[in-house]
């Protein structure tokens, strides 16, 4: 049941209904209620799928209550994290890593002429597995920290976990913020419920409107690469990086729109990236849920022991590393963590300096400007060039890509079905002009600072509802961060 | 709540409304078959595939024919008008009350072959995933079921169908194909015909399936009234092709004439006399008078029936 589907506005609605009608006279029932709506989302892909969230959610709930008993040693709840580490990454990693690490055991042992007989087994991908697992990993490693109490109530924390709108692709929320929610009193607010539906359009927009278009596009340039010129790889691996932002952030603001619709308040995902302007600020800004769990539970406890300059170098790598393993299980998403790694070096190196400086605010307007832009436009081509390691299914792909490409643009896609260039940039252009002028506010149509009167809003609203329509259909095109 | 649901109500009643003007304003430039499955259940069918949904005009049968409304039921998409999929279509679409309909069924060679081997080919015709099969509802307008079983998004064709100057479907089913090319580009046209016919002809075999169920269709046609069976007229090698695929094909289908009682025209004797957009598909300027000449044929055959007939 994908976010873009006529069965999850249904499912929605049903919902919705349900919930402040019937269930919300009770906190627990209310609960209880969203924890079998979001067993039956998560269970419509796969019903299977519901025995591993289940084992995580139960296995983390017992081992919070478990840590905070208080005659435990440190020794005993160190014990207890590691179980809980052990259970989540050992789920995750064998559904998602296993075939991976065989594969790469096997090759790397072949290198040496050993030939290892390891079979790779038939395994499917649980949707969503690597944004729950470290969702509730969060909780544990929160509850062994003592940043706060674990959780008494089974059916609460299940529903945390399991939460219907941001089950599958995050945002992956941290259980200090959003566990509370559970256990509060709801009343349905005007305001809270328009802009949900406001953020909910927007990511529609931008998912089905410009994502889904440049997929087209940059599909057919990937999957015939070799039959157009090399200056359209280029093309393509910008577009590619359009899509995969207006695809994940499309996802992340109908969940976030969704969630507050039924009066919860999921973090910021995305902040406006493409206007970043360096790559340390881009990671601030881009899959915010994920990097900031990376540096607090990964990053900051492997710097505490040693803060020198080469150990951050050196953490950066391995976070980053790991960060493009989360990805997905393959080298090319390893080795593109490492770039994006590689590239933060020399803002640890030159910070306040070049182009990692920030803008002098006595410095000329236009002059400050200029510098600006420029800056915005080479971070993003740098980000850009890095997803030819994304896009690709492997190393060596990846690698067929980079070595096709070059400045010719005389021979482009022979295939008459696929949308004009012009076409793509035009919606590309308007979603950053937008985005541009909204970057202080929480989504492209959040337009309380402008007081707009009802029917200009009004007129943007059904016209953004009529570009959906026309360029949506009931055969959507998956997400493309359902993959991970 | 009650303010929130009260705007969202009227936002979505906006949306709906657009929705609907997309729906209730499809016409015959939409596809060259949506029209086709609109109209309500009909007396008089002309049946048959692409040749037959350009080349024979309704209006011009029924100026002839007095008392009857024919109506075009005949499809393109390399469709075989005999098949089980499209004899179901034309029971849904045929009023069941029907006694004295007339019924026009183009034949030629083409029409019983089959690229599948096998025994039952039924199994593997082109038309069991396409349109027909899927349309459930062949008489409703607006056809909503059509739209949303054929279409990933029907409003999106509706606003970006680059096609629509160049065909148009009426609403009595004559595909009007608005053709305005070149007598150069007519040849190549031609001559991609003739390569595609010559390059397919060895994949293709005679298919018994295809020949029962143009029986059935014409025993099920009898009992709603007359059947008639017109081969139309195509450019000469093209017509060659065809025969050479099925050289003893002319007098089995004279026998079937005779047989069921169904009177056969072969109109591809006299292919001087008219246009052709590709060698195969009749020009819209000749369609009329291949549609005259038929309906005088079925006239002088009725008037014949009418006169040795009951009596």
């Amino acid at each position: 049941m994908s976010f873009n589907s006529i069965t999850y506005g249904v499912f929605f609605l049903i919902v919705f209904f349900l919930y402040w009608f019937l269930f919300n006279r009770n906190v627990k029932f209310r609960n209880a209620f969203l924890l079998i709506v979001s067993y039956i989302f998560y269970g419509w892909w796969d019903w299977r799928f519901l025995i591993l969230i289940f084992i995580s959610s139960i296995t983390d709930f017992l081992l919070g209550l478990k840590m905070n008993q208080k005659d435990l040693s440190a020794i005993k709840r160190k014990h207890l994290l590691y179980v809980s580490i052990g259970v989540n990454l050992g789920i995750l990693g064998f559904f998602k890593y296993y075939n991976f690490f065989v594969e790469s055991f096997t090759d790397a042992f072949a290198g040496f002429g050993i030939n290892l007989n390891m079979t790779t087994l038939g395994i499917i991908l649980p949707v969503g597995i690597s944004f729950y697992t470290f969702q509730t990993l969060s909780y544990t490693i929160d509850v062994y920290r003592k940043k706060m109490q674990p959780t008494n109530d089974l059916i609460a924390f299940l529903a945390f976990v399991s939460f219907f709108p941001q089950l599958v692709a995050g945002p992956i929320e941290r259980a200090h913020r959003l566990l509370p929610q559970f256990q509060e009193r709801k009343q349905f607010n005007y305001k809270r419920g328009a802009d949900g539906l406001r953020q909910i359009l927007w990511g529609l927009v931008k998912k089905i409107v410009v994502a889904d278009n440049c997929s087209v596009i940059v599909d057919s340039i990937f999957n015939d690469y070799t039959n157009v010129s090399g200056g359209f790889l280029i093309v393509g691996v910008i577009l590619f990086l359009i899509q995969l932002y207006c695809d994940f952030s499309g996802y992340s603001d109908i969940a976030i729109g969704s969630a507050r619709l039924l009066g919860f308040d999921l973090m910021k995902n995305f902040d406006y990236p493409f206007f970043a302007r360096n790559f340390s600020e881009s990671w601030r800004k881009w899959h915010i849920s994920l990097s900031s769990w990376f540096r607090d539970y990964v990053f900051i406890p492997f710097l505490r022991k040693n803060y020198s300059k080469y150990n951050r170098i050196l953490s950066s790598l391995l976070v980053f590393s790991l960060v493009g393993l989360w990805h997905g299980a393959s080298w090319n998403f390893v080795v593109w963590g490492f770039i994006q790694g590689l590239l933060l070096i020399p803002y640890v190196f030159f910070k306040g300096r070049l182009l990692f400086k920030k803008s002098r605010v006595n410095q000329k307007y236009f002059v400050n400007k200029i510098e600006i832009t420029i800056r915005i436009i080479f971070t993003f081509l740098m980000f850009s060039f890095t997803c030819f390691l994304f896009r690709a299914q492997s190393l060596h792909e990846s690698w067929m890509h980079i070595r096709h490409l070059n400045f010719d643009f005389s021979k482009y896609l022979s295939n008459k079905d696929i949308p004009d260039l012009s076409q793509i940039f035009i919606f590309i252009a308007a979603m950053l002009c937008i985005e541009w002028f909204q970057q202080k506010q929480n989504h492209g149509l959040d337009f309380d600072r402008l007081k707009l009167p009802m029917p200009v809003r009004w007129g943007i609203y059904l016209s953004l509802t009529v570009l959906i329509l026309i360029y949506g259909g009931p055969e959507h095109q998956q997400f493309f961060y359902f993959q991970f | 709540m009650k303010t929130f649901l009260l705007k969202l109500s009227f936002f979505l009643s906006l949306v709906f409304t657009f929705i609907a003007y997309v729906v209730f304003n499809i016409d015959g430039s939409f596809d060259p078959y949506y029209v086709r499955f609109t109209t309500g259940q009909k007396q008089s069918l002309i049946i048959g595939a692409s040749r037959t949904a350009q080349g024979i005009k309704p209006e011009v049968l029924n100026t002839k024919l007095q008392g009857h409304q024919f109506f075009n039921f005949a499809f393109n998409g390399n469709i075989s008008p005999y098949g089980p999929t499209y004899l179901n279509a034309i029971k849904k679409k045929l009023n069941p009350k029907t006694t004295n309909g007339i019924f026009i069924l183009s034949v030629g060679p083409g029409h019983f072959s089959s690229k599948h081997h096998i025994k039952d080919d039924s199994l593997r015709f082109i038309e069991l995933n396409n349109y027909l099969a899927k349309t459930r509802f062949v008489n409703l307008k607006p056809n909503i079921f059509y739209l949303l079983d054929n279409y990933s998004n029907f409003i999106r064709t509706y606003f970006t169908d680059r096609n629509r100057e160049s065909r148009f479907l009426h609403d009595n089913g004559w595909l009007e194909a608005k053709t305005n090319f070149t007598q150069k580009q007519l040849e190549k046209r031609h001559r991609n015909v003739l390569r595609q016919m010559k390059s397919q002809r060895n994949k293709y075999q005679f298919s018994n399936t295809r020949w029962q169920y143009f029986l059935k269709t014409i025993q099920f046609l009898k009992n709603h009234g007359e059947v008639y069976l017109v081969r139309l007229p195509v450019e000469r090698k093209v017509g060659e092709i065809e025969n050479n695929f099925w050289p003893e094909y002319d007098s089995l289908i004279s026998d079937i004439s005779s047989k069921y009682n169904t009177p056969y025209l072969n109109m591809t004797l006299n292919e001087n006399d008219y246009i052709f957009i590709d060698g195969s598909h009749l020009h819209q300027e000749s369609a009329p008078e291949v549609s005259r000449l038929i309906g005088d044929w079925i006239f002088d055959n009725e008037n014949k029936t009418s006169d040795h007939g009951p009596l």
